[in-house]
């Protein structure tokens, strides 16, 4: 427990010690609260260390305003300092789809695309989008962790999104996964935007490329 | 139990002959070079071809057994450069033949990583398998790899070897890069690129050369070394949150890094976790590895025919279904 806390947040436990920030639960002004601090990397160069940690927090405050635009929910922002890099925002009580999907729900896959397809029809790409950064809280889905968002009209990001969530099914599901990610995709194409059916297309190249593809997942010619 | 190892896959011509108790009675190897430019695969077969018979016999003599002692020949049979591969399986299949003795084909991936947890001590780790051809993110998961995330263009490992040949050094140029970046103090913007557990470093190759004649080169190879093991550090930390796993493992020839061993420790200090490190010369390519991953594989049972030990150039690591452990 690194973590320094700003004025006001009574923090109650640590949620999560992720790859670049710690998660912390507690109350500020009487509500429910989460802080998300982005820790300094002692393997990192200093110079950055800073830059990396400062840009996606406001990058991250920026994107859960944004997705709001475009009809999906995010956690709401309280607070925001660039120079903890850290942000406090609304707790969000529900499951993550990881959890869901370790108990082979696939219900939940269908809201899912459509909430990513919301995401890039407005123009934002995730960056990090796994199930487990999905939560599911009473029939919504709420998208969290935009530290490595972007905003941008660029289709390979979003099919670099999805890219990240055929791996996580392929991995967390293994063999027959191919059926939940067709249920994923087709909430996804249900938003019937251009940009979402380019980025589907597009997903097949990323996937033909780099190394010792799998002989099905080959560059199409 | 004795298992005869050769390895191919790339740059290195290799022969070892190791024991099920853990003992390695040999390990000999035979490095492809060049003074300017990469490696090109045919000449790299070529030079396997020319080395091989030494190989084998040195192989052989410094055991101090005989042929007919080994119990099994294994051989290296992918992923890899196609000409370097059929070299190391034609070797294995001659040896097989001419000393009756079963055949074991071994994936070159998984035998980096089975290798690493033996010599490491590792129990259930992350993975970051990082070399010339490979970076990938991956840990077991019942009874098989899986990758969790890799490089969505180029291995790293190519990143300093071509950026290596760019500045006119030879290869391997990753050794030649670390050298240089101790003379480095100036951090040079270059792409950041993680995605999740994914990373990409085409982007960077491209901005490193054009930067070749405005930066010195000692402050490029600095700042390559800092931005690319970070990337790599931030993926394999993510694997680790999200696996819930605490042990890391670095396998491949650019763990021969000491930066970047030196960053992992770092890195799992900090979230109470145990970077669990090996003797630098089993990082790179060998045939020890090989041998070892192959008798464990033969002890399940595994056998190969001489008409089925066709080189596989793309075997996925998450395709191997794994052999039953040793313990030695």
């Amino acid at each position: 427990m690194r973590s320094s806390f700003p004025e006001g947040f009574q923090p109650e436990r640590l949620l999560y010690s992720g790859a670049e920030s710690e998660i912390w639960l507690g109350t500020w002004m009487n509500r429910r609260a989460v802080l998300k601090q982005r820790l300094p990397k002692g393997y990192r160069n200093e110079e950055l260390d800073g830059e990396l940690r400062r840009s996606r927090t406001l990058r991250e405050a920026l994107s859960l305003h944004e997705c709001k635009a475009a009809g999906v929910r995010a956690p709401y922002v309280y607070h925001v300092s660039p120079k903890t890099s850290s942000i406090l925002m609304s707790h969000i009580d529900g499951k993550t789809l990881t959890e869901s999907l370790r108990e082979r729900e696939r219900e939940w896959l269908r809201p899912a695309g459509e909430s990513v397809g919301k995401l890039h029809a407005e123009g934002l790409s995730h960056g990090d989008l796994t199930p487990s950064n999905l939560l599911i809280r009473g029939g919504d889905i709420v998208l969290v962790d935009f530290g490595l968002s972007e905003r941008t009209n660029d289709v390979e990001k979003f099919a670099e999104d999805l890219n990240v969530m055929m791996g996580a099914l392929r991995s967390l599901i293994g063999e027959g996964w191919e059926s939940y990610w067709e249920e994923f995709e087709s909430g996804y194409l249900g938003v019937s935007s251009p940009v979402c059916r380019d980025a589907v297309e597009r997903l097949k190249l990323v996937r033909a490329r780099g190394r010792y593809r799998r002989r099905s997942e080959r560059r199409p010619r | 139990m004795y298992a005869l190892g050769v390895e191919s896959t790339a740059h290195t011509f290799a022969g070892s002959i190791a024991a099920d108790d853990g003992r390695v009675l040999s390990d000999v190897r035979e490095v492809y070079r060049t003074k300017a430019g990469g490696i090109h695969p045919r000449n790299a077969s070529r030079h396997h071809y020319d080395k091989a018979p030494s190989v084998i016999m040195r192989t052989i003599q410094e055991s101090g057994m005989g042929g007919s002692e080994i119990d099994v020949v294994a051989f290296s049979r992918g992923p890899g450069l196609g000409p370097c591969l059929r070299v190391g399986a034609t070797t294995a299949r001659a040896l097989s033949l001419s000393l009756n003795k079963p055949l074991v084909g071994v994936n070159h991936a998984v035998a980096h990583l089975e290798f690493a947890r033996k010599a490491s001590g590792a129990e259930d780790p992350v993975f970051l398998y990082v070399s010339g051809g490979n970076t990938q993110v991956i840990s077991e998961v019942t009874g098989r790899y899986v990758v969790f995330g890799e490089t969505e263009d180029i291995a790293l490992g190519n990143l300093l070897d071509s950026f290596a040949r760019s500045a006119g050094m030879g290869f391997p140029g990753g050794p030649a890069i670390m050298e240089l970046a101790k003379g480095g103090r100036k951090m040079v913007r270059l792409p950041y690129s993680v995605k999740g557990m994914n990373v990409s470093f085409s982007g960077t190759l491209t901005t490193l050369e054009s930067l070749l004649h405005e930066e010195p080169v000692e402050d490029l190879a600095y700042s390559v070394q800092e931005t690319c093991f970070s990337m790599l550090l931030e993926a394999s930390e993510r694997a680790m949150a999200y696996l819930g796993k605490g042990e890391f493992v670095i396998a491949g020839g650019v763990g021969a890094n000491e930066r970047l061993r030196q960053m992992a420790s770092v890195m799992c200090e900090e979230r109470g976790a145990r970077f669990l490190d090996y003797p630098v010369e089993f990082y790179a390519d060998n045939a020890v590895m090989i041998a070892w991953t192959g008798l464990c594989s033969f002890r399940t049972g595994e056998r190969l025919s001489v008409e089925d030990s066709q080189a596989m150039v793309r075997w996925r690591a998450d395709e191997v279904k794994l052999p039953r452990r040793v313990s030695a």
